[in-house]
């Protein structure tokens, strides 16, 4: 069936070069991806069972694991909510300086990661600028969760701003208007037309601050304090494991993230896709 | 697509009775830019008027203010004798059509036809099964029975343009607007549809408002039409008397086809070039004016009679006719006029002709 399909494109498609574009994306695929990460499972397998099952049943390594994943879940969720905001802000309203904080957006994209951290950990640290106003209400950003959850809403900014922005600029005005001559008050029109109009481009946006937030290490290091238990993410833990020569160790972990993270990601695929089928393109 | 059948007898809406719609004076500018200059304008209850005019005449603008998608910068809408200006959109209870249907997508077409009941306060909300034998009902109207699961991807351009009038039609509006509501259709679809909403507003009686920039479909369909250009009405008429007593020569050429000359009106005698032409211009203003007149309205001249003399510069078939462009006097106006099929004439050679209906605009 596959078979014939491609055959069938090949030779009656007005746009040519499917197989060649086919085998240039497939090895390319497997360089960069495929390859590296085949070799990741092969050297995690490489201890044997046991030792697999004892470094992933190591209470060390599922609370870096437990940290990691709901940390970034948690910026991805805040990352949500006030990307959702900027985007309706950048795109709805015109005011100045709204192409200077356009542009501002993509910092976390261009900044080192490192700097990133560095400079938070400045300003929340119980000395800094921020954190000393907090100090005395016994409140602890720095060297604490809610430090990560600030590294990572931060690196995770612009992924959600970024995918909604187009969609809401393509959002017809128009069908907000029919609305309101309906009936629908304000509420109800954002609730039942705008957002589920968005929920695509929200849910991409979720996902990719959340892939990225998983694999973040640069900033987060220097903001949570790595204390083992309680703020040492899995990416750190990962790295300390290398500095052991315990590669038998840190590609498990890793094996054990990627398999979480791909199962995070496809199912906010299928959503998508199944949304996808249900609303088609008018 | 599934063809347009006439609306079978005892489908009929719910209805409170209909208004009528006054608007005195309305003006709005955009920044500084005018877009409307003080129209005024009484629709009876239950009339379909056509708002007809090029892009940029301000229909649009004029419907969205109806509707209060717009606010006016200065005049009164009534609905009613009401006050309509100080109504939110929400409270105006107006139906409006989109010409691009504006569908919720994420909506089937029950939900969509539904919505402005189920956003309704739960006071005045209808019971589910109200509402759904109410959508059910309307889907009988507008011919789409059986259709309530599909989504509007899953419709054509006229079914979805239905959903749109069905959903419109649902919330029991006071007056419904139509914002060229078959201008995204291809012309067969075109032309069934509008026949269609004719019967629709036949039996439903709403007080109606369409706008459009296809004067076909103006005279067609409206009980009068309105022919708007840079912000000001130009004619309110029936169409009898917007095609046969164009009031200017915008009007005129803008519905149907039409030739201008410039003559002069020399004690109630038409001239062209100091030349009489035998037409009448009782009652004109002595002095310089415009003569309009349709190309197939115009007999040809072989008596050597008073009349017009032009020399051919182009020749082609039009329809049931043949088509001749002239060009007339030492000016070399353009002009157009029809002939019999059988009558063909080479290029560069003259034609003598006189309009036997015509209209004179003073200048």
């Amino acid at each position: 069936m596959a078979a014939t399909t491609i055959a069938t494109v090949r030779k009656s498609s007005v746009i040519p070069g499917f197989g060649l574009a086919l085998g240039v994306t497939l090895t390319y695929l497997s360089l960069i991806v495929l390859i590296p990460l085949a070799l990741l499972f092969w050297r995690s397998a490489s201890g044997g069972p046991e030792e697999f099952i004892r470094i992933s049943t190591d209470p060390r390594t599922i609370a870096a694991l437990r940290l990691s994943f709901t940390t970034s879940f948690i910026a991805a969720l805040v990352n949500l909510v006030f990307g959702m905001i900027l985007a309706w802000i950048l795109v709805r309203y015109e005011f100045p300086g709204r192409r200077l904080i356009d542009a501002v957006i993509d910092l976390p994209f261009a900044l080192p990661t490192a700097v990133a951290g560095i400079a938070l950990t400045t300003l929340y640290a119980p000395n800094g600028w921020i954190g000393a106003w907090l100090q005395p209400f016994g409140i602890r950003i720095a060297y604490s969760q809610t430090g990560i959850i600030i590294a990572l809403i931060f690196i995770g900014l612009p992924f959600v701003v970024r995918s909604v922005q187009p969609v809401l600029e393509d959002l017809n005005r128009e069908v907000e208007e029919v609305a309101a001559t309906l009936g629908a008050n304000r509420r109800q029109t954002v609730r039942r037309v705008v957002m589920p109009a968005l929920m695509p481009a929200l849910l991409t946006g979720f996902a990719l601050a959340f892939a990225r937030a998983v694999g973040e290490y640069g900033s987060v290091i220097f903001i949570a304090g790595n204390s083992p238990y309680k703020t040492e993410i899995a990416p750190l833990l990962i790295v300390i494991k290398l500095e052991e020569f315990s590669y038998s160790g840190a590609t498990t972990i890793a094996v054990l993230m990627l398999i979480a993270s791909f199962l995070v990601l496809l199912a906010i695929h299928l959503i998508q896709s199944w949304s996808r089928r249900r609303y088609g393109d008018v | 697509m599934n063809a347009i059948t006439p609306i079978e007898a005892g489908v009929s809406v719910a209805l409170g009775a209909p208004i009528d719609v006054t608007i005195e004076n309305v003006q709005k500018a955009f920044g500084d830019t005018p877009a409307l200059h003080g129209v005024s304008l009484d629709v009876k209850a239950g009339e379909l008027v056509a708002l007809l005019g090029p892009s940029g005449s301000g229909k649009t603008t004029l419907l969205r203010i109806l509707a209060g998608l717009d606010a006016p910068t200065a005049g009164r809408v009534l609905f009613g004798g009401d006050d309509a200006l100080g109504l939110s959109v929400q409270q105006r209870n107006v139906g409006f059509v989109f010409q691009h249907y504006a569908l919720f997508r994420h909506m089937t077409v029950f939900q969509n036809i539904a919505f402005g009941l189920t956003v309704r306060p739960r006071g005045e909300r209808p019971p589910k099964a109200e509402i759904r034998k109410r959508v059910l009902h309307l889907l009988d109207l507008v011919q789409l029975t059986g259709l309530d699961k599909r989504y509007p991807s899953q419709l054509s351009g006229g079914q979805r343009q239905r959903v749109a009038l069905a959903r419109a039609l649902a919330i029991e509006p006071r007056v419904l607007l139509l914002d060229e509501p078959f201008g995204a259709l291809d012309a067969q679809v075109r032309k069934d549809l509008r026949r269609w909403l004719r019967e629709i507003h036949d039996r439903t009686g709403h007080t109606t408002f369409f706008v459009t920039h296809d004067q076909e479909e103006a005279l067609e369909l409206a009980d009068r039409v309105v022919v708007m250009s840079k912000g000001r009405i130009e004619q309110v008429g029936t169409p009898d008397e917007i095609y046969d007593a164009p009031a200017s020569p915008f009007v005129f050429e803008f519905i149907g086809e039409s030739s201008f000359l410039p003559v002069t009106v020399v004690d109630g005698a038409v001239q062209l070039d100091g030349q009489s032409l035998d037409l009448a211009a009782l009652g004109s203003p002595h002095g310089e004016a415009t003569l309009g007149f349709r190309p197939h309205d115009v007999s040809i001249v072989e008596d050597g009679g008073p009349a017009i003399t032009g020399t051919i510069v182009t020749e082609r078939r039009h329809g049931g006719a043949r088509r001749l462009e002239l060009e007339v006097g030492t000016e070399k106006h353009r002009v157009e006029i029809d002939m019999p099929v059988d009558h063909s004439r080479a290029p560069g050679g003259q034609v003598t002709f006189r309009p036997h209906r015509w209209r004179l605009f003073p200048r």
